[in-house]
């Protein structure tokens, strides 16, 4: 009989069960002896002077503890919050970010003052009679406005409100335009995205005064990270400094910053020597975490008459927001320009992007971070070439993909992709779809009045961040590398501690796998923790659909130590030498005699006691290790979307999904299926619902899930999803990242079909999101 | 949130110039509206109470006019608070008056009216605007009534609206009152 | 955000409610419109009078020519009722077009025709239908037709110290067919514009809702496409606008729901 491995089934979340039975341990869920509870008095004006803050009525209030201002911070020692991602060699420039606001306000939602009550509910109720007089100046919340001579000024470091202007380039962009057949272009908006995650954040700050100790519980993707930066701007050293990422429910980016709470609660339980907790508000999760995207791009794209393309230019004004948060440069610049080559061959780019400070909540990471500001813009040119060439937006994608490499791929840009097979990708989604049917269905619909349209993305993405040395090199403030340490219990049973943190994505689950596939234990014996920076030495977190490609190197290696050893411990209580000893499916055994064996289980039990071990073998079964990948990962795959819009309404009924994608071997299907539909969601609901809209003086008019489309279940179809198997030589498993790629190919795909059901219509663009008004209106002035 | 307004009154620019300095008389033209206190100076201190379904918010302002009589024109800046809610509002106003052929004036208003906090975030900002002009109408009707009365007796009885209507007092609203109890 | 301190009572006869509320406070339905209000702290009530647990207010009823439905009674079970299904099918079809299953579950017909929310569903289908509603006060009870129940914008013919008790729906006899179209607002929810059309013996009524303060009955003829879309257009004179949809659009789709909400009941 043949067990089933462990690595490429299915196997149900071991995290869920504690999750939907509402046992799930989340920051909010503490609750220490004598804590006491933070509020944060918010400016509601986008921008202004700070004349005076009266703190009296509050004070008074009984239950009240305290009330502070930025300046108390200061004086106790507290620095700005530190920006983790300076991009070189483009001016950029860092403005001071107090965590509480010191003068003047510059988004609303910018901390002002904060109250420390015995009971959240009176920490709140004294945060409004907090009586703060603010002179209003005048507000930017436009990226390309704020670069304008006379527009508000944020930072006085900050000239024209400029943060920096980077610039990417490769070819020779110049000649590929003039000697092009054809140019295509326009102004594309991916327009600012809330995430949403579902568990609001929250800090629980307890300094132990005796001990000189902080203890921080907070929802954070990579607890390592905000312990390194809280060393940075609280003054308390890194080693005296624990930081517990307990349960973390969702993040899609907006859980990586170290944000200016975390600090305040620090700082209020230094003054009172109390644990001092806050949670947000949804209402402060719509103000004051990162928000994602907000691009205005300026792009164009040459080609030749058949089709080739040969070149990409773009101007790009990237909104950052009012201060920098912790990934902020990086996301407009690194993860995206260097991405502007998509999976196809464009031997010229060229792409100015300029990061702007506006009024308006800092923008970071949110689920794809850049490359599906990159992709929507690469696969919207290469949609408009062939619509400028009448040809089909299949033929146009595969006269243009990159040919199957095993061996890398340099791209005009500079970046080297590991592995692929694009059009194997395509083909799959073609077959699934029934492309020719499909668009036989379209052209027969359209006959009879009805628009239907079929929107095609092929992309590849660079995730699985990544070597070290080249975190350093584009000014990544750390590594990218992780850490792993299998133990072994003296029962048999193992423990695996990580520095990535998941906080969804089920790695508790996978890794498991990993472990119990390689050690031929059962995976419900293998324990994998994560979250708590006192457990493992280093790890940079989970972002970037780094945790598989990047951690599994390093749980490899350590799973390669503890074979190593197990072999020498067998070989003497098996009376071999080492060099004859074979580990399988849990088993060591001396070749040729396979009865001659002991269990993984035995070896840890020989090694735990160690009453019989080898000379100079130490005790114990415990293994670490430590990798740095060698490139990142690029996976990759290709979308189909079909939609019917009614050209009454400009409703758009999605009627199909097809998506295919390449994450190399995958451990767990059903894991690898719920990234896929999640991140199809978060991706289709860019193009049809969601977007940020400020007032013109930088109120956020959608401030709450009532005016804020997320999408729910209904609004889908069932996806149907395929995949292919392209391994990467970058780890040992030969995986890569599936956490974004359905929000990098989706946005692209459906937002391509709207527009292909609109083209009898005359309609040539909509900015998403694609709202029926908009496409209504589109329609009207097609007609007019 | 940009509201103008134009009317005529059968008035010359003299009579309606000095009806506007009134500027109790103009307040009671603002649903809700409540002056506390003149301060003598130009700068006025007042109250206005908002009240639309279950939500209310009662604003506490300071408003300043700065009249100038050789152009009948007049800047008013006010600014207030719902200390219990949080919301803020802030209005600034332009009036011009400007002689019709037949001897009338033609009175001219330019309003900015913003919200902040809650009120402006509340969303569903139909709603929010739709009070928001529906409250300047009414207090522009009544204005407008107050200036083709016969009297200063018919006058004073003339008063905001029944306006339990409007009760939903939203940012635009608060921002008028504080211009008008600035005003005189 | 936080809601600030109130008192909570929860009476268990219409009497003891009445009582109650003369000493101020809010009355409390299924809390889906006042609750967001107490949060973003625009309203800030010192007291909640829970109806929750007063039987008299639940529960639906057959009186011969109509249907009288409790104040309490929530959307699941308007939209789960065979009673309903069988003589007023279109208040099933809209109370299973409310909100989500949280909020049918918890929300009810008269916290909804109370709070006059314009974008609400009910107000819109009780007016196409001439329901009435009941009210009950200090100084007894009245009754009021529902086209004269919704006075403006969240504002209603119900005084602070009266409360809802009923609304009573007329069958839909003799063939007589009505739908409700909507466009759902794709946070809320809400009716960005909800169309309900009643075809009787005496004719056709239209009343379109979320485009307006109140309920809009749409007078004029409506025969052609052409018709509608202008007799409509006529009757929302004053259309509200929003970050989601301009008023200009929901004129357009008042009319386009109004056509497809009359030919659903050809």
């Amino acid at each position: 009989m043949t067990a089933i491995r462990p690595f490429g089934h299915d196997q149900r979340r071991l995290e869920d069960p504690r999750m939907i039975t509402g046992q799930a341990k989340y920051t909010d869920d503490f609750v220490l002896p004598g804590m006491v509870h933070l509020a944060v008095v918010r400016s509601p004006y986008a921008h202004a002077n700070i004349v005076s803050v009266d703190t009296s009525a509050a004070l008074e209030m009984p239950g009240v503890l305290g009330v502070w201002t930025g300046q108390d911070m200061v004086d106790a020692g507290f620095g700005g919050i530190p920006c983790a991602w300076v991009v070189p060699d483009a001016g950029t420039v860092t403005p001071n970010h107090p965590p509480i606001a010191i003068d003047k306000v510059r988004y609303v939602g910018d901390a002002v003052a904060i109250v420390v009550a015995d009971d959240d509910y009176v920490a709140k109720d004294a945060a409004m009679v907090v009586e703060v007089d603010y002179d209003e100046l005048p507000a930017c919340t436009d990226g390309e406005k704020a670069h304008a001579d006379g527009a508000p000024q944020l930072h006085d470091d900050a000239p024209n409100n400029q943060c920096f202007h980077w610039t990417v380039s490769g070819g020779d962009v110049e000649a590929a335009f003039n000697e092009a057949d054809i140019v295509v272009g326009e102004r594309i908006i991916n327009q600012r995205l809330v995430p949403v995650a579902m568990e609001p954040r929250s800090a629980l700050a307890q300094w132990s005064s005796g001990m000189g100790e902080l203890t921080l519980w907070t929802t954070s993707q990579n607890p390592h990270i905000v312990r390194f930066l809280l060393s940075l701007d609280t003054g308390i050293p890194e080693h005296k400094i624990r930081v517990i990422a307990p349960d973390v429910g969702g993040g899609f980016g907006s859980k990586i910053p170290h944000y200016p709470e975390d600090s305040m609660t620090i700082f209020a339980s230094q003054q009172l020597d109390r644990p001092v907790k806050w949670t947000e508000t949804r209402s402060e999760n719509f103000q004051a975490t990162i928000h994602g995207r907000d691009h205005i791009q300026d792009v164009e794209m040459a080609a030749k008459s058949d089709g080739t393309i040969t070149g990409l230019r773009a101007k790009v004004w990237a909104n950052l927001g009012a201060y920098l948060s912790t990934a902020s440069t990086g996301v407009p610049t690194i993860l995206h320009g260097l991405m502007l080559s998509g999976a196809y061959t464009i031997p010229n780019i060229h792409e100015d992007v300029y990061g702007m400070f506006t009024n308006t909540t800092p923008v970071d990471a949110y689920r794809g971070a850049g490359r599906p500001e990159a992709t929507f813009m690469v696969e919207r040119l290469v949609d408009l070439v062939a619509k400028k060439l009448d040809m089909d937006p299949v033929a146009i994608r595969e006269k243009n993909l990159i040919p199957p490499f095993t061996e890398g791929h340099e791209v005009a840009t500079g970046l080297i992709y590991d592995t692929g097979n694009y059009q194997a990708a395509l083909d799959k989604a073609k077959d699934m779809a029934g492309y020719d049917e499909l668009r036989a269905q379209q052209a027969a619909a359209r006959a009879e009045g009805r628009y239907i349209g079929i929107g095609v993305c092929t992309y590849s993405e660079i995730c699985g961040l990544g070597p070290s040395e080249v975190a350093g090199a584009v000014g990544f403030g750390g590594g990218l590398w992780e850490s792993a340490i299998v133990r072994f219990h003296p029962s048999g049973k193992v423990r695996l501690m990580v520095g990535i943190n998941p906080h969804g994505q089920g790695e508790q689950t996978t890794f498991a796998q990993i472990v119990a596939d390689q050690l031929g234990v059962p995976t419900e014996d293998v324990d994998v923790q994560y979250g708590d920076t006192a457990q493992t030495a280093m790890g940079w977190g989970t972002y970037g659909s780094r945790s598989t490609p990047v951690a599994s190197g390093a749980m490899m290696g350590a799973i390669d130590k503890i074979k190593d050893k197990g072999r020498k411990i067998a070989a003497h209580l098996l009376e071999a030498s080492t060099a004859d000893i074979e580990f399988e499916d849990g088993k060591f055994y001396v070749r040729g005699s396979p009865e001659s064996s002991m269990t993984i289980q035995d070896i840890a039990l020989a090694a735990n006691t160690a009453w019989n071990m080898p000379d100079g073998v130490e005790p114990g079964l415990e293994a670490s290790a430590f990798f740095n990948p060698s490139n990142f990962v690029y996976p990759f795959g290709a979308h189909i979307a079909v939609v019917e819009v009614d050209p009454d309404t400009g409703e758009i009924d999605f009627q199909r999904y097809i998506a295919v994608d390449d994450c190399g071997p995958q451990i767990n299907p059903m894991i690898v299926e719920g990234q896929i539909h999640g991140g199809i969601a978060q991706g289709v609901a860019q193009a049809l619902w969601e977007g940020v809209q400020y007032s013109e003086d930088g109120q956020l008019l959608t401030s709450s899930l009532m005016d804020y489309a997320i999408p729910k279940a209904e609004y889908f179809p069932k996806f149907e999803l395929g995949h292919t198997v392209t391994p990467t030589d970058v780890n040992p498993l030969g995986v890569k990242g599936i956490g974004e790629t359905g929000t990098i190919g989706s946005t692209p795909a459906i937002y391509g079909a709207v527009l292909d059901a609109l083209a009898p219509l005359g309609v040539e663009q909509v900015h998403m999101p694609l709202t029926p008004e908009r496409v209504w209106r589109a329609i009207q002035e097609a007609k007019a | 949130m940009k509201i103008d307004n134009e009317f005529e009154v059968a008035r010359p620019p003299d009579v309606v110039w000095a009806f506007f300095q009134d500027v109790p008389g103009v307040a009671s033209c603002l649903p809700g509206a409540e002056l506390t206190e003149d301060r003598g100076d130009g700068t006025y201190a007042g109250i206005v109470s908002v009240k639309l379904g279950p939500m209310n918010a009662t604003f506490e302002g300071q408003a300043s006019l700065t009249p100038d009589e050789s152009t009948h024109s007049a800047h008013l800046e006010g600014k207030g608070a719902d200390r219990k809610g949080g919301s803020r509002g802030s209005v600034k106003v332009d009036y011009r008056l400007v002689a019709t052929d037949s001897g009338g004036t033609t009175v001219i208003v330019e309003a900015d009216v913003s919200l902040a906090g809650p009120a402006a975030q509340f969303g569903r900002t139909g709603i929010i605007n739709e009070m928001s002009n529906r409250l300047v109408s009414d207090f522009v009707a009544c204005l407008e009534a107050k200036l083709e009365a016969e009297t200063p007796e018919q006058a004073a009885e003339i008063e905001a609206g029944e306006v339990n209507g409007f009760k939903l007092l939203l940012a635009s609203l608060v921002a008028w009152l504080k211009k008008i109890l600035r005003r005189s | 955000m936080h809601k600030a301190k109130f008192d909570y009572h929860r009476p268990e006869s219409v009497d003891a409610a009445l009582a109650l509320l003369q000493q101020g406070g809010k009355a409390l339905a299924g809390g889906h419109s006042l609750i967001p209000v107490m949060k973003m702290r625009l309203a800030q009530p010192d007291a909640l009078i829970d109806l929750g647990r007063i039987p008299d207010l639940s529960g639906i009823t057959d009186e011969g020519d109509s249907l009288r439905i409790g104040a309490t009674t929530t959307h699941t079970e308007v939209n789960q009722s065979d009673l309903v299904q069988a003589s007023v099918p279109v208040l099933c079809q809209t109370a299973g077009m409310i909100g989500d299953p949280q909020v049918r579950n918890r929300g009810t017909i008269g916290g909804s025709i109370a709070h006059a929310d314009p974008a609400a569903d009910y107000p819109t289908v009780l007016v196409a239908l001439g329901a009435t509603v009941h009210i009950q006060g200090p100084n007894g009870s009245r009754d009021v037709g529902a086209a004269d129940f919704f006075v403006d914008l969240f504002q209603t013919a119900l005084g602070e110290t009266e409360l809802i008790t009923a609304v009573t729906v007329p069958k839909l006899a003799g063939g007589a067919k009505a739908s409700y179209q909507k466009h759902r607002h794709p946070a809320s929810a809400y009716a960005v514009v909800g169309v309900c059309a009643v075809r009787s013996d005496s004719g056709q009524t239209v009343v379109i809702g979320g485009a307006s303060a109140t309920p809009t009955k749409v007078t004029g003829p409506m025969g052609t496409d052409e018709e509608v879309m202008s007799s409509v257009a006529a009757a929302i004179t004053d259309p509200m606008g929003d970050t989601y949809a301009s008023g200009e659009y929901r004129v357009h789709l008042a009319g386009v729901l109004a056509r497809r909400a009359i030919a659903a009941t050809a």
